[in-house]
């Protein structure tokens, strides 16, 4: 029996996996501190598009099954990469609420891989009012009781929102590009970012840019004091074996996790009054 | 075929089509026949996916399969409403093996811009695109 797309999709070697570095862009020359790995479907087929591959996952409402099979793909090619190299992974806020398994699996495969999950961080994206809220804290608390870290994708775009922010308590805020492109020539872009700077201060979160793609937004981001950037500016997403042989050979050795992010104080509330 | 109906407005370009039918057979030649015509083509085996191209590219028109596996008459009906609520500015061109008009009536009530019977001249599927047929007669 003919097998059918979303078995495809999701059978080993289907799903190809790209890396984009991130880089620390504060502070004289950028230096990459992580990567963020990055799947495209079949090859040849529509579903290699990641943006028409996940939006297929969504209306199969198969998110978990897609989200794992990229992991999969991501976290084999991410074996490759320098042991102390963080990795970001992306992941359905759907497939923490209704996955019971996600975080095991997440932690059996990359430790299977010989990564270390307190390399992972994971970047949320959420596309749909979710519903399972329970499920989902349970499933950010056993990312975080395994060393993970926790982003929020897409920051400014649909459905990442305040409501996400609080539930999520990330500590990153990765900034869509959307608000990037073009910030050098929009005052109310610069806004809008300078806003979430204090947004992510106050919650001492760490910030980054996508989508930087040429000097001038790079040099507004960084006058606007923002931390870290991914875009083609600095690289294309490509294979492990490419960015190693490129990227990575030419760029610093990236330091220890611990000193790449910078150190979190916790939360202090404000005095109630009386 | 039930309806001729001009479909692409920028005679200039290339029309685009995106095919949604789950036969490789039918998809292969519906994508050969349009292609030869003139059309640049884009084949979509399943709904959820062609649903997944449509949001993030732009066609001019959707040549849908009503009898699609596991599609019901009336979900296809529904189906075809959907669409065109929509993206309605995306002409649905529907293809079906059923020749009865309160089937093909429904079709049009829901949204479709033309109808088209399976197993009628080809030529007569092109005309629904604007395409000549005359490039794809060597198919």
């Amino acid at each position: 029996m003919l097998k059918s797309l979303l078995e495809r999709v999701v059978e080993p070697g289907a799903i190809t996996a790209l890396f984009q570095p991130i880089l620390r862009i504060s502070g004289g020359e950028a230096t990459v501190v992580a990567v963020e790995g990055l799947a495209r479907g079949p090859r040849g087929c529509t579903l290699e598009a990641p943006d028409i591959l996940f939006e297929f996952a969504r209306r199969k409402n198969e998110e978990s099954i897609v989200d794992r099979a990229a992991i999969s793909a991501i976290l084999r090619e991410a074996a490759k990469l320098p042991p102390g190299l963080p990795v970001h992974l992306n992941v359905h806020a759907s497939t923490l609420g209704r996955d019971g398994r996600f975080v095991d699996f997440l932690c059996k495969t990359s430790s299977s891989l010989g990564i270390d999950p307190g390399r992972l961080t994971l970047e949320i994206v959420e596309h749909s009012n979710f519903v399972e809220e329970e499920n989902f804290l349970a499933a950010l608390a056993e990312l975080r009781a395994a060393g993970c870290d926790v982003a929020l994708d897409d920051i400014g775009m649909g459905m990442a929102n305040f409501r996400m922010m609080l539930i999520a308590r990330p500590t990153k805020l990765k900034i869509d590009r959307y608000l990037v492109s073009g910030i050098a020539t929009d005052a109310y872009q610069q806004a809008t970012i300078r806003a979430i700077r204090l947004l992510a201060d106050q919650v001492h979160a760490d910030l980054v840019a996508e989508g930087v793609d040429n000097e001038e937004d790079l040099k507004a981001l960084r006058t606007l004091g923002i931390e870290y950037a991914q875009g083609f500016l600095f690289a294309c997403p490509r294979t492990a074996d490419d960015l190693m042989a490129t990227v990575l050979q030419s760029s610093p050795q990236p330091v220890k996790r611990a000193a790449v992010w910078a150190n979190r104080p916790g939360l202090s509330l404000i005095a109630q009054a009386g | 075929m039930t309806q001729a109906t001009a479909l692409h407005a920028a005679a200039t370009e290339l029309p685009r089509i995106l095919v949604v039918d789950d036969d490789p057979a039918t998809r292969e030649l519906l994508a050969t026949v349009l292609s030869r015509s003139g059309c640049r083509v884009t084949c979509a085996e399943e709904l959820e996916e062609a649903a997944a191209i449509l949001e993030f590219r732009d066609y001019d028109a959707l040549c849908v399969d009503l009898d699609l596996r596991g599609l019901s008459g009336l979900e296809g009906f529904e189906l075809i409403g959907q669409a065109h609520r929509r993206w309605p500015g995306l002409n649905i061109v529907v293809q079906t093996g059923n020749s009865d008009p309160d089937v093909h009536s429904a079709c049009y009530k829901f949204g479709a811009r033309a109808v088209f019977v399976k197993g009628q001249p080809i030529a007569d599927f092109l005309r629904l695109f604007n395409c000549s047929s005359k490039e794809a007669a060597s198919c």
